[in-house]
């Protein structure tokens, strides 16, 4: 709840101009959307933690996002709770708001304001053949925008660590994507995904006290 | 008045198979609408193989793979990611539409992709591991349209499907579960 409700605030390090009471610093990716639902009366997002398991192909779920009744439903895997770092838990949670704030669009289609999704529809069109075709459209998108997701990772750690890091995590989730497949030194991202995950000797992070 | 007995029992059989043949042309009427829909069914089917990459599971599923009822989420269902492509009324589900479809999604049963059920037995694994997830579409809309849920590891989706002439395609989707 704590990582939450962290995330839910704007960049107090990064001010231009010095806190005068009235600035309440600067907006980034998981804010924005945790602020989005906060205020919208129609829509909420739930977290609930519990054992999500492991796919036949041995794939263990971290998180998960289901829309439900009135909004969306952000499922936590406890293995990943009890196990990771906090680094990565707030990396899942960033992952899965991004999952939500899709679907958020998609209810509120309107033709006057649908860049987001037209963008999403060009890419569905073009995995539409696909298995999992709305898992490799959404993670297609999200790859657009991992700088973001790590800015916010970033601000949620007090820009502790360097952005490289905050980017290498941010990466988790979304190995599908076209333009993850092109990156170089791939190990060194899941090595770093590894470690937060499992609370290795390398991870930069703690466990949730 | 024995004879009278016999015209009178006479007359009431055929008073009784007077009534009985509306409910046998009823019955009937309804056997061959069932056929006509599983055979859509095995239409779709066969669409699904012929058309995704990889193989299907040879048994279909009727939940998430959290153990969720499928049914539960319909009223989530929610094609706007098409509406570029194709017309709101053919996306937009009515409230008799969603009931009915909610109904079949509570209904739906697990069935054997095998020979019955579709001409493409080299798409079909045993295997979870290498297969993906379908469960029996549900046709609806004067059998035009139909309604069926795919999952891989990552995710779950409803897909929308559309008969333009004789033959089955996907027209969209809509997300129930991504990872």
């Amino acid at each position: 709840m704590g990582i939450i409700n962290k995330l839910a605030l704007k960049d107090m390090q990064r001010l231009t101009v010095p806190d005068i009471g009235q600035i309440d610093g600067t907006g980034h990716l998981s804010q924005g959307i945790l602020d989005l639902f906060d205020s919208s009366g129609n829509y909420d997002i739930t977290f609930k933690v519990e054992q999500l398991g492991t796919t036949e192909n041995g794939n263990e779920l971290n998180g998960g996002t289901t829309p439900i009744s009135g909004g969306w439903k952000i499922k936590l895997d406890s293995d990943l709770v009890n196990n990771g770092t906090q680094l990565s838990i707030a990396k899942t949670i960033i992952h899965e708001s991004v999952h939500a704030y899709i679907g958020y669009q998609l209810a509120n289609y309107n033709p006057l304001n649908s860049d987001i999704v037209a963008d999403l529809n060009s890419l569905y069109q073009k995995f539409k053949n696909e298995n999992n075709s709305l898992n490799l459209t959404q993670h297609e998108f999200m790859s657009q925008y991992v700088d973001a997701l790590a800015y916010s990772l970033a601000v949620w750690d007090n820009h502790r660590l360097t952005m490289d890091y905050y980017k290498m995590l941010s990466w988790g989730g979304l190995e599908s994507s076209s333009a993850y497949q092109v990156l170089n030194n791939k190990t060194n991202f899941q090595n770093a995904i590894q470690n937060e995950r499992y609370d290795k000797v390398s991870a930069k992070s703690t466990k949730c006290p | 008045m024995k004879d009278m007995t016999k015209s009178v029992q006479k007359a009431q059989n055929v008073h009784n198979w007077y009534y009985c043949w509306p409910i046998l042309f009823l019955f009937v009427g309804c056997t061959v609408k069932m056929n006509a829909v599983q055979a859509e069914e095995h239409a779709i089917i066969d669409y699904i193989l012929q058309n995704r990459k990889g193989k299907v599971f040879h048994k279909t599923i009727s939940t998430t793979f959290f153990g969720e009822g499928l049914d539960q989420f319909t009223g989530t269902i929610n094609f706007s990611l098409c509406s570029d492509n194709i017309d709101s009324t053919e996306t937009k589900l009515t409230i008799s539409e969603m009931e009915f479809l909610e109904m079949g999604l509570r209904e739906l049963k697990t069935e054997k992709v095998n020979g019955k059920l579709s001409n493409f037995p080299e798409k079909i694994t045993k295997s979870k591991k290498d297969g993906y997830f379908i469960s029996m579409p549900i046709v609806f809309r004067n059998r035009k349209h139909a309604i069926y849920y795919s999952e891989t590891y990552g995710g779950g989706q409803f897909n929308l499907l559309v008969k333009k002439g004789s033959r089955w395609e996907g027209s969209c989707a809509s997300m129930i579960w991504v990872e």
